[in-house]
């Protein structure tokens, strides 16, 4: 066996024998792709029966057909009201998802005021097209009452993805990634407590390369990092239905990100010069890259400078990579970038480690 | 087999090691003696190559610097710092440093059984590390640095903190090592040990080797040095740092060439 095996296969032997880190490298990734899939699947699938209220003080002919034609419709489950105020009441009192205020200009045209739940604005977001296809053919006027920005582009999305996508093939990158972010935060805590521990100089005085040695590190970094993207992968195809939409550029990511990682693991062990500072960086400054990167807030909804400042995290590269191999049908052109991103990343954290060699 | 030539090492403006120039013979036990701060240290992670000198030449015999791969090869290191992963058994940490060294198979397995059985763990050698008491992990770390057979062996104070029958054992397998024709460097402040134990010894002071030499030639060359002082030296050096304890003859040599004074590192 060689040296760098033996070294891979030594971590690999004591993570197994970590309860606590074999939990944040295994069992987190499958928190949280199942809390963020549960999360989104309940935003953003289109509800069978999403709960209106619907009142029309005046009624005209056409407000009752336009409300019959609402009652048909397999999207809502209508409540009449006879009042405005007894309909925002149920939005109020959280019974209803939204009312919607139907008024004639008593010339046959309507218009339509969607009052939704502050808390339930993207189902008042799909609520709003449900409303305009009812209202196909009518001379009418839609005023939608704070609609957030960007969750139909999120759904429309949603509904493109080909293979038939669903809120796992969203949540199950982020969680992956989350998962592998406490993969290179456990094995860099590992090296940095290798170095306080001493056990680092019996390797440096050990036959091996500066080299062999980090390299030894990384690989079983980068077999744990494998293991949990692939584990992940098979528990979202399997058990949720995520299939890829192209395995090869799904494994050019898997192994971009495995590469990226390692580097973010050994830049944590050159930064960190105690367990305790390790602890503070892993999860504190790993948590802001996450975060940055999209892992908590989408993208699309942070201002444009920090929209900018996320292309410094890898967690973005990340997530983006595994996407593009699972639902967004990127082309090896666009895959390109995150990947080549990625690598980068774990190029120059390795070389950084290699570099903290030499200066210890 | 091992030596160093005028080498010397400065940390800022402090000179750690200055011009010494001193060789191990191959068989023999060589011990490195001094009070804190005397350079030992950085004197062996010169040995070893954790250090480059700044002036001089370190050479493992024939196979040249000990920063090369084959020199590394010939030397064992039993460090100060117990350098173990407590999560793996005292079988599984020789296997992984004998991988390391390019040992496998049944040679592995051989010099795995024998470094166990030397140091007296055979029967705990499933055992996780973490159970051991701390004289069963000073001598896993002097199997760790047996256990690729190597020509010369470095020991760190190896019987440090242990339990006297712990030490006694330690100091009998380092005994045993002359016989097997292994070249022992050996630091220790215990000189009962060092009057034991070594062929010759060898005293830094300030970065600097006051003398070299068997113990009686030693005697021989500082025949002053009063025992009261010597004993007066101690009691008072006791309750801040670590003290040169026991060997008598070897004590008064070692007191009179490096004083009474703390050297607080």
């Amino acid at each position: 066996m060689g040296p760098v095996l033996a070294l891979a296969l030594k971590d690999l032997r004591l993570l197994g024998r970590d309860p606590g880190g074999l939990f944040f490298t295994l069992g987190m990734p499958l928190v949280f792709a199942l809390l963020f899939g549960f999360v989104l699947g309940e935003v953003t699938k289109p509800r069978s029966t999403l709960p209106v209220v619907v009142a029309s003080e005046r009624p005209t002919a056409a407000t009752r057909a336009f409300v019959s034609r609402l009652r048909g419709m397999d999207d809502l489950e209508v409540l009449l009201a006879s009042r405005e105020t007894e309909a925002l009441a149920h939005v109020r009192t959280g019974s209803r998802a939204a009312a919607l205020l139907i008024r004639s200009d008593g010339r046959g045209a309507l218009s339509v005021e969607i009052a939704h739940d502050p808390r339930r604005g993207m189902e008042s977001a799909m609520l709003a097209s449900v409303v305009a296809r009812a209202l196909e053919g009518d001379t009418v006027a839609v005023t939608e009452a704070r609609r957030p920005t960007g969750v139909v582009r999120r759904r429309a999305v949603l509904v493109d993805v080909p293979g038939g996508g669903n809120a796992f093939a969203v949540s199950f990158p982020l969680g992956i990634v989350w998962g592998i972010l406490g993969c290179a935060a456990t094995f860099g805590i590992g090296f940095v407590a290798e170095r306080e521990r001493k056990t680092l100089l019996r390797l440096r005085m050990a036959p091996l390369s500066r080299w062999s040695l980090v390299l030894g590190k990384g690989l079983a970094c980068f077999a744990a990092i494998l293991a949990v993207e692939c584990a992940m992968l098979a528990l979202a195809a399997l058990a949720f239905g995520v299939w890829p939409a192209d395995p090869g550029k799904l494994l050019a990511a898997v192994v971009s990100i495995a590469v990226a990682f390692v580097g973010v693991m050994m830049g944590l062990a050159v930064a960190a010069r105690s367990t305790r500072s390790a602890n503070a960086i892993g999860w504190g400054v790993l948590t802001v890259l996450a975060v940055v990167g999209g892992g908590t807030v989408p993208l699309f909804v942070m201002p444009p400078w920090l929209r900018t400042a996320s292309d410094a995290s890898p967690f973005k590269w990340a997530v983006l990579a595994l996407e593009g191999g699972i639902w967004r049908g990127l082309s090896w052109g666009e895959m390109a970038i995150p990947c080549g991103v990625l690598v980068t990343t774990g190029v120059v954290g390795t070389a950084l480690g290699v570099l903290l060699m030499r200066e210890e | 087999m091992l030596s160093w030539n005028e080498v010397s090492k400065s940390f800022g403006t402090r000179a750690a090691v200055d011009a010494v120039t001193l060789a191990a013979r191959p068989g023999e036990i060589l011990g490195l003696l001094g009070p804190n701060g005397a350079g030992k240290t950085t004197l062996m992670h010169m040995a070893v190559g954790l250090i480059a000198p700044d002036g001089g030449t370190v050479s493992i015999g024939d196979r040249g610097s000990p920063r090369s791969p084959e020199a590394r090869k010939a030397l064992g290191v039993a460090t100060q710092a117990l350098s173990l992963y407590d999560d793996l058994s005292g079988r599984e940490q020789l296997q992984f440093l004998a991988s390391l060294y390019g040992i496998s198979g049944r040679r592995a397995s051989r010099q795995i059984d024998w470094a166990l059985a030397f140091v007296g763990l055979a029967d705990r050698a499933g055992d996780r590390t973490k159970t051991y008491s701390i004289g069963m992990k000073r001598r896993l770390n002097l199997a760790c640095a047996l256990v690729h057979d190597p020509d010369v062996v470095l020991l760190d104070e190896p019987t440090a903190g242990v339990d006297p029958q712990s030490r006694e054992r330690i100091v009998d397998n380092v005994d045993a090592l002359r016989s097997l024709g292994r070249t022992v460097i050996y630091t220790t402040h215990y000189l009962d040990e060092a009057e034991r134990l070594c062929d010759r010894v060898a005293i830094m002071d300030g970065g600097r080797l006051s003398c070299v030499g068997t113990i009686d030639e030693l005697l021989e060359a500082h025949p002053l040095a009063p025992p009261s002082s010597a004993t007066s030296a101690r009691s008072g050096s006791e309750s801040s740092q670590q003290p040169a304890r026991g060997g008598g003859k070897l004590e008064q040599v070692f007191l009179c060439l490096t004083g009474r004074s703390l050297r607080d590192e």
